[in-house]
């Protein structure tokens, strides 16, 4: 069953109560509520995400959004994110908090998987092979990322890149795209008939509202995929759209750098990574226009086997 | 009228000798059995192995006994993700050590590690799948300064600069102030003794210190004999004011005691030695907290020797009431009413140990209204 | 007396063009190594050296005018020292 067969009024019952089991990529996530915003962009943004029946018993992560015992329960009123019943971060005001679910998602995901290499990086595919693109928080990783998935490239993830160590594949894990501050209206320009929660704004990354990955996205998320591209973005505005090639190995300390547990993982981190590496061509990308980078994007080829 | 309810409580589990039965205790005494749990036993199980930072030793008591396969795929990841946390901080130990022993190298003082870095280094049971905070060494007092001098020379500086917490350690305490490494932020306790100067108890450790033995291959660090090694983990766990790690304490302690009953005449020395320092009370509870909750096989002739050092009866219900709480891993699954209670008491009673009633007082003063607190 | 290879460290060594990325399993840290000192270690690998052949060795290499004089040789002494800091090579 999909959350879309709840109503608004039973997910919000459900939410308050017994909380949800929800399945996002190969995680389940049980989730629970009482703060109407977060019901509200769960009903929109994950109307096609499966929920899973609660005698099937495991979940990955049990979360919680709540609000803080404290007097601020009235006054300027916050929420508090709770994993397992512990805060993990300190409190936001309330008006956040269906971002600070998102972002408590990916702390969930980036503190605990780690039969991965995890990236921070948005990861999109065509034809059988994916695009990693990592990239330091305002480089427009994730306005390209939203643009591409609107053009037929399938949406993995827009925050973490999931390496598998066993066999160097990318796992999906397709959620709803985050968008701050202008990108939220080029994205809206770009692509109309788009689905976005409300804006947030005053948040630490400035306003955000995030995008509703795309059915098929969702439909595909058990299909791991090979890397066959590396490619760092960089929005520049007037640039013309220009792919640049980057050494190997300079490639793997950048991506290295942007990895959430490449330091833990250890030997099996070298080794996913070199795995990674060796199967990618890596590109400095600089763009100012989107339909310019699709059409890069579209003419991108995966290498020929060399090892 | 609540406090009647705690009487009737405490006396009437007295006379059941409820021990608590919790899945976290169950996985521990008992792995073999845990291949029968449901997905839901699972996920408690690995939500207060997770809050216990035992979810890692679970994994690998499984994979010893050719269990792991058994375990259902969700779980079985959960279980090899931690792993992959603890064989990093194995890694970052040896590495750690390898470059204390550097820095100390021309301080000529002989370096004796303790709990978790000496587990690692001597292969001890207690070291697998475990996770570390920090390296704690113990020096004689006299070398505190050219230690603490070498260390600043190779990099680490002194953390708690607060006059107050830097007199705290110095004069009160049995340990520098924690150094931290300025570039690998890996952070070294100092220890001249292992309970300090103001407490009630005083272990002589210089005795402790003579009796420490040369790991295998090195001639450079050492680690406390077999029955030293045990009284002091009593000690920590005993005298702690934190117990949120106090199930992983008692469970190195059910490590060490296993490990070392093979040796001949370890029980007799244990007792001796017990005796010798004036540890007796905390001996007596580190054995019975570790037969009542994780069933720890010790001989009748050493339990009936440790109760020397066992408090007087009405003591011995309110404390098997508090520890038997406040052992447990700080998850809701694990706690009752009288849990936060427990916890509380635990901490003053331990730091009435540390200190005099007066200087108690003074510091119980300090850190509620003078100290900064936590952000 | 020589310098080489510490075998169980160079295992984790992978290179791309000239540059090569090594992981030390030990501190667990991760190093880029330049050409220069890529060039270096993939000699060694084949046999155990001291600089005066290391430079003899890399000489085709290198442009002319920078064979066997004592910058050539304060370099390769400094590279030396290097790949022995990060545990790659030792004196023997």
């Amino acid at each position: 069953m999909n959350v879309s067969a709840l109503s608004p009024s039973e997910l919000k019952f459900r939410l308050r109560k017994t909380g949800i089991f929800l399945q996002t990529g190969s995680f389940i996530t049980h989730l629970k509520t009482s703060i109407s915003s977060v019901a509200e962009g769960l009903g929109l943004l994950y109307a096609d995400y499966l929920l899973v029946e609660q005698q099937d018993g495991f979940a990955d992560f049990h979360i919680s959004l709540v609000h803080p015992r404290n007097l601020r329960r009235w006054f300027k009123p916050q929420v508090l994110f709770l994993f397992d019943g512990n805060p993990t971060f300190k409190p936001l005001p309330l008006d956040q908090a269906f971002p600070m679910l998102e972002w408590g998602l990916n702390w969930c995901i980036s503190n605990h998987v780690n039969h991965c290499l995890i990236i921070h990086a948005a990861v999109v595919e065509k034809g059988g092979y994916a695009a990693i693109l990592p990239a330091p928080p305002g480089s427009g990783k994730s306005t390209l990322c939203a643009a591409l998935v609107n053009r037929g490239w399938r949406l993995l993830s827009d925050e973490l890149a999931l390496v598998r160590v066993s066999d160097g594949k990318l796992i999906p894990l397709p959620r709803p795209v985050s968008l701050k501050n202008e990108s939220i209206e080029i994205i809206r320009s770009y692509e109309p008939n788009a689905i976005f929660s409300r804006k947030v704004a005053d948040t630490i990354k400035g306003t955000v509202a995030h995008m509703k990955a795309p059915a098929d996205s969702i439909a595909r998320a058990t299909e791991a995929v090979e890397v066959a591209w590396v490619i760092f973005p960089k929005y520049q505005a007037g640039a013309m759209a220009c792919l640049e090639s980057l050494p190997q190995s300079r490639a793997f300390m950048r991506v290295a750098d942007n990895s959430f547990n490449y330091s833990l993982l250890g030997l099996n981190g070298f080794k996913t990574m070199t795995r990674l590496i060796d199967a990618s061509l890596c590109y400095d990308f600089e763009y100012s226009k989107l339909d310019d980078a699709i059409e890069i994007f579209g003419s991108l080829k995966p290498q020929v086997p060399r090892r | 009228m609540r406090w009647w309810c705690t009487i009737y409580h405490i006396i009437f589990a007295e006379i059941l000798n409820v021990i608590p039965n919790y899945l976290i205790l169950q996985a521990l005494r008992e792995p073999e059995t845990l291949t029968f749990l449901s997905l839901p036993d699972w996920d408690l199980l690995i939500r207060q192995a997770r809050r216990a930072n035992l979810l890692a030793r679970i994994c690998i008591l499984l994979d010893e006994r050719g269990l792991l396969e058994q375990v259902p795929s969700k779980p079985r990841e959960h279980l090899e993700w931690s792993r992959v946390i603890s064989e990093k901080h194995t890694q970052a130990v040896h590495w750690e050590i390898t470059l204390i022993r550097k820095a100390l190298a021309k301080a000529g003082v002989p370096v004796i590690l303790l709990k978790g870095a000496a587990y690692v280094m001597a292969k001890f049971p207690p070291a697998k799948g475990r996770l570390f905070s920090d390296i704690d060494i113990i020096v004689p007092k006299g070398n505190l300064n050219a230690v603490e001098a070498a260390l600043m020379l190779h990099g680490w500086a002194a953390t708690h600069h607060d006059a107050y917490d830097q007199r705290y350690y110095r004069t009160w305490m049995h340990e520098l102030p924690p150094m931290q490494h300025i570039k690998r932020m890996t952070v070294i306790d100092v220890h001249h003794a292992i309970l300090p100067e103001t407490a009630a108890l005083h272990p002589d450790s210089a005795k402790l210190m003579a009796a420490a033995q040369l790991l295998d291959g090195y001639d450079d660090l050492k680690v406390f004999a077999p029955a030293d090694m045990v009284l002091h983990s009593a000690v920590h766990l005993f005298h702690n004011e934190q117990l949120d790690q106090g199930l992983r304490d008692l469970v190195d302690i059910d490590g060490l005691l296993r490990h070392f009953s093979e040796l001949p005449s370890f029980w007799h020395n244990l007792a001796v030695r017990a005796q010798e320092l004036n540890l007796g009370r905390p001996l007596f509870y580190a054995l019975r907290y570790a037969v009542r909750l994780l069933n720890t096989p010790i001989p009748s002739g050493m339990m009936e020797a440790a109760k020397s050092g066992r408090p007087n009866p009405l003591t011995l219900i309110f404390t098997d009431q508090l520890f038997e709480r406040a052992l447990m891993p700080t998850h809701n699954s694990c706690s009752d009413w009288l849990t936060g209670t427990a916890r509380r008491i635990l901490y003053v009673r331990a730091t009435w140990l540390r200190m005099p009633p007066l200087l108690l007082a003074r510091h119980l003063f300090h850190k509620a209204f003078i100290s900064p607190k936590p952000v | 007396m020589k310098w080489q290879v510490i075998s169980d460290q160079v295992i984790n060594c992978c290179s791309w063009d000239d540059e090569l990325v090594f992981y030390n399993k030990l501190s667990g840290d991760t190093h880029l190594l330049g050409s220069a000192a890529a060039q270096v270690l993939l000699e060694l690998r084949k046999s155990p050296s001291n600089a005066l052949s290391l430079i003899e060795a890399l000489a085709p290499c290198q442009p002319s005018e920078m064979v066997m004089n004592e910058e050539s040789y304060i370099y390769i002494e400094h590279l030396l020292n290097e790949l022995n800091m990060l545990g790659l090579i030792e004196f023997s």
